[in-house]
């Protein structure tokens, strides 16, 4: 704990494992960064309502990955590709047509390992 | 191929917690935390990034955060990612990931609370054995 009341020590970590399911094409910000954004299906098997029944349950993530990382990824990285990924969360923020704000959770990677890549 | 989902991750209650107790009886707690990051940038200053994050709680869990957890509660979260999808008032589909949360540490100091005592945490968490029951109740989930 800091000293501030109420602020709690920063703490943001993710590790997911999934399979590719889209992918974009290697980008570069106005900064000059490089970006490649993909999603992955995390996907868990869990019991059923009877023993002999199983159930799968599935999110669908959305990963950015930046610099030197996004781009050994854009030559390695395919759609089909089972994936590890170390981050934290980030969100993006926007308006909608009703000035709604609304925020979108994304996983900022630091490391992408490929474990299998598709035929 | 390992499977994995697991997040942990701390920050503060944008809103009081919007809690609910199903049909079945089962309560359901949802909450946004805003969650900051310190980073020096490319001029060399310290800056600080926040990131909003929507959580959902089951059960017990959902109980003592809506018994402790107001705006502003600092949180600590741990669970895995999970996507949420619901049928807006338009009629249109809508998704969301959210965290699951497992278990979640209040970090709230005593003393705000008028106790003079040290640091003072509760934690909440529920079998694990409870899951696949988790996610038939939140197809009830009204909001």
């Amino acid at each position: 704990m800091t000293s501030q009341s109420n602020v709690p020590p920063e703490v943001n970590t993710v590790v997911v494992s999934g399979r590719v399911v889209t992918r974009k094409g290697l980008s570069r910000t106005s900064f000059g960064a490089w970006l490649l954004k993909f999603s992955l299906e995390n996907s868990i098997t869990l019991p059923g309502e009877t023993p002999d029944q199983t159930r799968h349950k599935t999110a669908i993530i959305s990963v950015q990955a930046w610099g030197e990382s996004a781009r050994k990824l854009d030559r390695q990285l395919k759609k089909g590709s089972f994936v590890i990924v170390e981050g934290r969360l980030s969100s993006i923020s926007y308006e909608d047509r009703r000035k709604v704000i609304h925020h979108r959770m994304e996983l900022t990677a630091s490391d992408v390992q490929i474990l299998d890549a598709p035929d | 191929m390992p499977a994995l989902n697991k997040v942990v991750i701390t920050g503060n209650l944008v809103d009081d917690p919007r809690t609910n107790i199903l049909q079945n009886g089962v309560n359901v707690a949802n909450f946004r935390i805003a969650s900051s990051r310190s980073y020096r940038g490319r001029d060399n200053e310290w800056h600080q990034k926040t990131c909003f994050v929507d959580v959902v709680a089951w059960r017990r869990t959902a109980e003592l955060i809506s018994s402790r957890l107001r705006k502003g509660s600092p949180v600590l979260v741990e669970g895995e990612l999970q996507t949420s999808s619901w049928q807006a008032q338009d009629g249109t589909r809508r998704s969301r990931v959210e965290i699951l949360a497992r278990r979640v540490q209040f970090l709230e100091r005593a003393d705000q609370e008028g106790v003079s005592e040290p640091v003072q945490r509760e934690e909440s968490s529920y079998a694990g054995g409870e899951t696949e029951s988790e996610d038939q109740d939140y197809e009830d989930i009204p909001f």
